[in-house]
This record gives structure tokens, sequence and C-alpha cells, in this order.
């Protein structure tokens, strides 16, 4: 049985330029390319424990964006007990699509435009196949304390959640339900045609 | 000890209007009013033990920028032993200066959004010119980091039950706990 909803869950970073990667894709995600379908979720109110935020990762399958080799969307997951349906890895998408990440923090560079849609593209492939393979079954989760990776940098995160990668930059979690991803011409269609780059921060208006 | 630099350390919320502009006023402070002296403190890296964001908030007063009630940025400093030296509460801060925060746009860096980050920037630039002062009697305890497993997934407003704050103006808090702003015993 699929599943009405998916979460996207972006690394959450803010100090790394490649954290406003992973924050742009969540949003082409769950404002343009799936809107109502994917729900976003920040990392530090999982962690605090808002109730709303909590029920959304215990519900449906949680789509992980790590940005960088801290894998912090991954080991913040992993603090609450809850495991990934899936996990993007930035940089291995990155190696694939050869767009830079950039230096700019408040809003990326083109090139890190770029970059957030492939993410974003991929992320609804993975998406697609878990609200609409019928064989894909999600069984919701419960949160618990889970101290391993708390203020430990020697964490092993990948080898505590037995990721294993089906596709470039795109992981499974062990326990998990098998996904597959379903590619959607017309999800890139609208990322191409739909959402405007911008070269410079006073080109932005809203 | 003297203070040499401070840690911004914004919730890292992605949902909410506030916790966007307190994004931005962080890179507002430490890109634009006050380079090399303002650290951003990653949320998600120092839950992961990042030696660089956790030695930033061990060695530098932080100031926590929170960007709703449930007060996040806060709270991740809490949960980790950590007390802010001040707490922006960006909601209510732009209520008091007259910003729409509906208005906000999560995604882009523009319009209101950017106006009000760049006023909680300046306020929140204020208060770290005053305790990186050459001569500021500001001084700055190093706090041990703890884990505070128990308290995970407490879930009220504001931390009650687990911070009191003095009040310094709409949106602008100290902990009791720690040590007058510089700008208090010039009001009194």
């Amino acid at each position: 049985m699929s599943v009405d909803k998916v979460t996207i869950f972006p690394c959450g970073g803010i100090g790394d330029p490649v954290s406003s990667v992973t924050r742009l894709a969540g949003y082409l995600l769950a404002e343009d390319l799936l809107p109502g379908r994917v729900q976003l979720v920040s990392i530090p109110p999982v962690v605090t424990g808002v109730p709303h935020e909590l029920r959304l990762v215990q519900e449906y399958p949680v789509i992980v964006l790590d940005g960088c080799s801290h894998r912090c969307g991954s080991n913040a997951l992993n603090l609450v007990g809850i495991r990934p349906a899936a996990r993007l890895l930035t940089p291995r998408i990155r190696s694939e699509t050869k767009h830079a990440i950039g230096r700019r923090r408040p809003y990326p560079e083109v090139s890190g435009q770029k970059l957030a849609k492939a993410l974003a593209e991929k992320a609804a492939a993975v998406a697609l196949g878990m609200l609409e393979d019928e064989s894909y079954a999600f069984e919701p989760q419960r949160v618990h304390p889970n101290p391993e990776g708390l203020l430990d940098d020697g964490f092993d995160i990948e080898r505590g959640l037995g990721y294993e990668e089906v596709q470039a930059g795109c992981f499974h979690c062990s326990g998990m339900c098998a996904f597959k991803l379903k590619d959607d011409p017309e999800m890139r269609r609208r990322l191409e045609e739909e959402v405007a780059e911008f070269e410079r921060l006073e080109d932005i208006e809203c | 000890m003297a203070v040499r630099r401070i840690a911004l350390h914004a919730c890292g919320g992605i949902t909410r209007p506030g916790s966007t502009v307190a994004r931005l006023a962080v890179y507002f402070v430490a890109e634009e009013l006050l380079p090399e002296k303002a650290l951003v403190s990653c949320a998600p890296a120092f839950l992961r033990g990042v030696e660089e964001d956790v030695l930033m908030v061990q060695k530098s007063p932080s100031i926590a920028l929170d960007g709703c009630e449930w007060s996040c940025g806060t709270n991740l400093l809490y949960l980790a032993g950590i007390t802010p030296a001040v707490r922006i509460l960006v909601p209510e801060y732009a209520e008091a200066q007259g910003y729409d925060l509906s208005r906000v746009n999560l995604r882009y860096p523009s319009g209101v959004g950017r106006e009000l980050a760049w006023a909680v920037a300046e306020r929140v630039a204020d208060i770290g010119r005053e305790m990186l002062a050459r001569g500021s009697d500001y001084r700055f305890e190093r706090p041990e980091v703890v884990r505070r497993q128990d308290e995970w997934f407490r879930p009220a407003p504001n931390m009650e039950g687990a911070m009191e704050f003095v009040r310094l103006e709409p949106g602008v808090y100290r902990p009791v706990e720690m040590p007058p702003l510089p700008e208090e015993s010039k009001e009194t």
C-alpha cells in the first residue's frame, strides 16, 4: 500500500553554504513539485519535541537530504530514534551533476540553485515511488531518545543506519521498506521552465 | 574571561517565517556587521558534535535567535548544557518594531523578511559590540557541555520550566543566570 504523504528533512545547517542548497531543494520539492503531497520538516523542532513535527516524522516516510560529510540530517533523525525511508547525499549528487555548491549562504548562487534542482528532482522520484507504488509498505514509527551520535562526531551514522546506495546519491536505510524511484518528466519540465534562477540577491523580488 | 568573539545560534527551522528571519539576521551580523567577530553556530552540526561548532559555543557567549515560541535555538543549547547570553524572540521583536511576520517569504531573502532581518541583525550587533568592546567589563565563563537526555521531548513553549529570563525589551531576553549585559548597567 502506498502512502498519502511523504516528509522531506533537509540537513538544517546554517554555517556551510551547502545547507542553503539542501534547504532550497526542500522548498522546491514541497512547494513547486509535489505541493500537498510532500511536507517540509525542520530538524530542531523534531529534536526538541514540538508535537506537530514529531507527528509528521512518525506517521510518514522521511526523505533525508544530507548536505555534507557530517550527515547532520541523518544524525538528527537517529537521535530521536526515527529511521529515514530514504536519504540523498548531496556530495554524491554534486559529483554526478558537476554543479558547484557555491559560497553564498543567504541564497545559493546559480550553480547552487541548479544543484538544488537536481536534488529536488531526485527526491521527487523517490517521493513519487512511495506515493504511487502500491507495493510500498510503510509502517509508522515511534520517537524515542537515542543518544548515539549526540555530541559525538565519531559516531558512524552510515553504519548505524545501515545505508545502502541504490542509485547514485540515493540510499536505502536498513530495516525500512524498499522503494522504487519513479522518474516523471513533468518534474524536470517544471524545474527548468517554471523555477527562476537568480544571479544576484537584489534580483529576487517577492 | 573577556569576550573576543560571539556565537550566533539561530533556531535552524525552515518552516516558520521567524526562522527565516533569524537565519538571515545571523548572516547579516556575521558577514556584514561584525565580520570575524561573530561566528555562525550551526545547530545540527552542534548536535552532531562537530568540534568547531561545539567549541564555538563553549569559548564565546551565544546569542540565540528563536523563530517561534518553541525556542529551538535556545532549547538545543540547553539540551547540551549551554545557556545563551541573550535570547532574541523574533516574532515578539517583529511585532514591537511594527513588522508583519506573516508577509515574510520563507524561501527568499527579500522583502519584509530581509528588512526585518536587518533590524534584528542591528540589534544583535549592538549587543555584541558592547560585549566585545575594549575595556568592557562583561565577562564570560566557559560552560561545560552536559547531555540532558532526560529533557528531550519536553513540549513547553518559551523554555517554561527550564529557564527563566529578564525581559530587556519586547523580544530581547537575558537568562537570569547569565551576567547582565553592558547596556543594563548603563541603564542603572
